[in-house]
């Protein structure tokens, strides 16, 4: 009864000084609104990644140049751009690529003869523009073995054929390109099945066959349009034409049996490539590797925002302690009055700190407001799409009631300890 | 034969550290019974009001007794217990009125029932309006009432939890002579209807509207 009834009071007390509260709220708002937005793009973009790093399947071994470890980046490891773009470089962004082909195909046949693993495929990238007629595309030209359609999802044909053996052995002039590619060069997916194009690169231009053309990526996500902007040609034909007889290889994609344990096979390839190579220069990544670094930068820069947004609680927590202090002092007279008519010690220690949790937890509701406008923006704004976890939700409700507790409860100590007779003498 | 409501013996209160102490109430005896209306008088300084504010269970007596309705209040009685006392026994009117701003004469008539917790509180707040003369007034704020209304407001409040007796401590020391008359015939009517009304003033012709009235001066009744 007498909670439901200072609940009451503490609203009406609020509406009575609405531009006093309003301030009063400011710090917790920005804290809970910057915090609660943090972790709902945060969210948005770790399902995106997830998404992404599992469509290209769920058991493959990704193995590229730098030491992508978290917080041992150095020197030599300067294909690692650190972060988010360390993941986009591990996806294999081509705006990354600079001379990082530090594997030989010496790595591929030791690989192969680890025990339980099923394939390993090299994949060299060369960078050039294709052209038919008055049109260019510049697709991120690799050069791979038929097996790689074997290690990642992804890399099927919707239409045509996929690059075979014979191609291999016979150093085919052959391509496949995306979809995308394909309907920018020749307007539609079948006027561009058996046309030849033009590969320029590092002076050549070379022409090949359109044998076939990749399927669609299925996810929506910002990071499928690299697989839009993909063209394949067989591995040896890429380097006999481009690469003067020299294996240039840039990553190496490998999968072990289906009954093996990714992770024991990540860890045979590592120990294997270190034979050859220092530690420095290469990363042996699954997807869970890449999921577990995902979550390792996440939670960093979450953590980071967190501090922020504490000092701006803090700050809040301050404000609204002061406020009451304010109003305790205002409403002197009204406390000896209560107690007068009867009311304890204790029921003015709870009026008191509901009060401030009331104006604690209205804070945070406006700012859920004021999230869910932010994420609108946000995901017209920009390519990402926030996602509000319920546990962030708990977590800003949780801390606005913390917060309108602790600093509520000095104020409110300091008018249930008042002297009836003095209060109701205040002036 | 009426019964004793308040028994009082030999109280002290003192006030003050070790060295500069004072005894504001320095040892009183009195006996107020139901259905009494009692003044109290003095100067200012004769501990009229430490009176009636440990009468009032707002204050704790330093030594002697204090028996209301038969009951101890001492100094080791606890402040929630006060409390209480406060809620079910005692209704005050202030000099000030003491009213909540802001708050609708009906709302602030209910305050004391929100502590007892009694039922049908807005009726009963109604009721009690009606009583005191204030039926057209119900819904106004203390600033849009005048002061004798304002005192009527706090009368009602002060009956809200039936309490035993009602403690004035000068209430028409804020009210000019006509409106001051108008609330010491209501408390007047009161004390008919039973009530045990005590009033403390410095004003000799309010004092006389009461049966019994107690001087003081320097903590001792004279």
């Amino acid at each position: 009864m007498i909670i439901i009834e200072s609940i009451k009071l503490a609203f009406s007390s609020i509406w009575a000084n609405k531009g006093r509260s309003i301030l009063t709220m400011l710090g917790i708002i920005i804290g809970i609104t910057s915090v609660v937005t943090f972790l709902a793009m945060g969210e948005g973009l770790k399902s995106e990644i997830k998404k992404t790093v599992s469509d290209f399947g769920t058991n493959y071994i990704y193995i590229i140049p730098g030491n992508l470890d978290i917080g041992t980046s150095n020197e030599s490891s300067q294909n690692q751009n650190g972060g988010i773009l360390g993941m986009q470089n591990a996806m294999g962004n081509p705006a990354n690529f600079i001379s990082s082909d530090i594997f030989k195909y010496k790595d591929i046949d030791e690989i192969k003869k680890i025990e339980g693993v099923q394939y390993a495929t090299p994949m060299s990238i060369l960078s050039g523009v294709i052209k038919t007629g008055d049109k260019t595309i510049t697709p991120m030209t690799m050069g791979v073995e038929p097996e790689i359609e074997k290690v990642f999802n992804g890399f099927s044909v919707s239409s045509g054929k996929f690059i075979n053996k014979n191609d291999l052995d016979n150093k085919n002039r052959v391509i496949i390109l995306s979809q995308m590619m394909a309907e920018k060069l020749f307007d539609s997916v079948e006027n561009s099945l058996g046309k030849k194009i033009k590969i320029t690169a590092s002076d050549d231009e070379i022409e090949y066959e359109i044998i076939g053309i990749l399927s669609k990526p299925n996810s929506n996500s910002a990071f499928s349009s690299e697989m839009e902007t993909m063209a394949l040609v067989p591995y040896t034909t890429v380097k006999e034409d481009f690469f003067k007889g020299e294996d240039k290889i840039f990553r190496i994609g490998a999968k072990g049996y289906d009954n093996t344990n990714t992770k024991d096979i990540a860890k045979k390839i590592e120990d294997n490539l270190l034979i050859r190579h220092s530690k420095e220069e290469f990363s042996v990544l699954t997807p869970d590797d890449m999921l577990g670094m995902l979550d390792t930068i996440m939670n960093l820069l979450t953590g980071f925002i967190s501090a922020i947004a504490a000092i701006s609680l803090i700050v809040g927590g301050v404000g609204i302690m002061n406020i009451m202090l304010v109003a305790v002092s205002e409403r002197t007279r009204e406390i000896g009055l209560r107690k007068a008519v009867g009311a304890t010690n204790g029921t003015i220690l709870l009026q008191f700190l509901i009060e401030a949790i009331v104006i604690s937890l209205f804070g945070g509701l406006i700012s859920l407001g004021l999230v869910e406008i932010a994420v609108k923006i946000i995901e017209i704004k920009t390519p990402l799409h926030p996602i509000i976890t319920p546990y962030a939700l708990v977590l800003a409700i949780g801390v606005c009631l913390g917060i309108g507790l602790i600093f509520g409860l000095i104020p409110a100590i300091r008018a249930a300890r008042k002297n009836p007779i003095e209060a109701l003498r205040y002036e | 034969m009426s019964m004793k409501i308040i028994e009082v013996e030999n109280l002290v209160k003192t006030y003050g550290r070790k060295s500069a102490q004072f005894n504001a109430i320095n040892g009183i005896d009195l006996t107020i019974n139901d259905g009494e209306f009692v003044a109290i008088m003095g100067p200012s300084g004769s501990g009229k009001s430490t009176l009636m504010h440990i009468l009032g269970c707002l204050d704790k007596p330093t030594r002697g007794n204090y028996l209301l309705e038969g009951k101890e209040v001492a100094q080791d009685t606890s402040s929630s217990t006060l409390a209480y006392i406060r809620r079910d026994k005692i209704g005050f009117v202030f000099q000030t009125f003491n009213l909540l701003p802001r708050t609708t004469a009906l709302n602030n008539v209910i305050l004391p029932a929100i502590y007892s917790g009694i039922k049908n509180r807005k009726n009963k707040a109604r009721e009690l309006l009606k009583k005191v003369g204030l039926e057209k007034r119900i819904n106004h704020k203390p600033n849009e009432l005048s002061g004798g209304e304002q005192q009527r407001v706090a009368i009602a409040r002060a009956l809200m939890n039936n309490p035993l007796i009602i403690l004035g401590d000068e209430p028409t020391g804020n009210l000019d002579s006509k409106s001051g008359i108008e609330i010491m015939k209501l408390l007047r009517e009161l004390n008919k209807e039973g009530k045990t009304i005590v009033v403390v003033t410095h004003d000799e012709i309010i004092a006389k509207q009461a049966d019994r009235i107690i001087k003081m001066k320097d903590g001792k009744i004279v």
